[in-house]
């Protein structure tokens, strides 16, 4: 149990962040444009349309993380801000950036190794690209679980690697097993998300009259 | 009295209130946060809230801005540079004191 109580607040300020389940709407949004993504490509193989799906693709990567914050800032400030209340987390300063740049790029760079050498050597009637794609969401939202708490990250974690490996087993030729799998994923994080935003706003009704201080 | 409990004494009065160190707690781990979100976190009646609220102001602990985000009033408290070094030695001294008396 964690006594120290700057230990305990930081720890219940960053569980205020998951409480509405902004979180999942905005990635399981994401998902599912992942899955038209994959959908779309699927149909235009094979034609000059499909470099430009690759840009498209490159841009989604690069400004997801980007998106995912912009979307839960915005519904923050429309549902949770005016029943809750505001916090802001501090921001991260030269030495923290460099450690979580370092972090990333090194767990980037072990998962795209792992990526290679499992699609090299990767054995026949089995489709390893859904696998590792739940697996590595399987890990980051098992991380967010211990961290903070919200047994329904776990949930997500159980689907992710679910999906993962049955998808592996049934083997879907041209990478089609990536359009269930983050079209399912995304559904069901919108699902959980959904119910989260309910029990959430349940609990805290809109004090449209009840003003600040 | 021994010199270790004799350094109990000196410690920041205006801290060594629950509410106010609970305040302070939750100020020191964000950049800031509203008045809405301290009185769900501390418990605090609205009355209570804001007097302790100016007392940490008044000492220069936090700072307040009273501003809005959309049609809503937000009261913003923000822990200062003096505010964080004071709570960092009240908790040294705490566990210096809990370390010695154990």
């Amino acid at each position: 149990m964690t006594t120290d109580p700057l230990r305990s607040a930081q720890k219940r300020a960053f569980q205020y962040w998951y409480v509405d389940g902004t979180f999942e709407f905005s990635f399981g949004g994401l998902c599912l444009i992942l899955a038209v993504y994959f959908y779309i490509q699927h149909l235009l193989a094979e034609t000059w349309f499909s470099n430009l799906l690759i840009i498209f693709f490159l841009l989604l990567m690069l400004g997801g993380g980007w998106l995912i914050k912009r979307l839960v800032m915005d519904m923050k400030e429309r549902i949770t801000f005016p029943r809750t209340g505001y916090i802001a987390f501090p921001h991260k300063t030269g030495s923290h950036r460099w450690r979580r740049a370092l972090g990333g790029g090194i767990s980037g760079a072990c998962a795209a190794l792992m990526v290679v050498l499992l699609l090299s050597n990767r054995p026949a009637g089995f489709d390893w690209t859904a696998t590792i794609s739940g697996l590595i969401f399987g890990a980051v939202v098992t991380y967010l679980g211990f961290r903070t708490g919200a047994a329904r990250f776990f949930i997500h974690a159980v689907v992710s690697i679910g999906l993962g490996i049955m998808l592996g087993f049934a083997n879907l030729p041209q990478n089609l097993g990536l359009i269930p799998f983050y079209g399912l994923l995304g559904l069901a994080l919108l699902t959980v998300g959904g119910i989260s935003l309910i029990r959430y706003l349940r609990q805290n009704p809109d004090r449209e009259t009840q003003h600040d201080q | 009295m021994t010199n270790e409990l004799r350094a109990l004494t000196d410690i920041d009065r205006l801290l060594h209130e629950p509410s106010r160190a609970v305040i302070v707690a939750i100020l020191a781990a964000l950049e800031s946060a509203d008045f809405v979100f301290l009185q769900r976190e501390t418990g605090l009646t609205r009355g209570n809230l804001s007097t302790h609220l100016t007392k940490l102001e008044q000492a220069g602990y936090i700072s307040i801005e009273k501003t809005f985000r959309g049609k809503y009033p937000l009261t913003l408290c923000a822990l200062t540079a003096t505010g964080r070094e004071a709570f960092s030695k009240y908790r040294k001294k705490l566990s210096q004191f809990v370390e010695q008396t154990e």
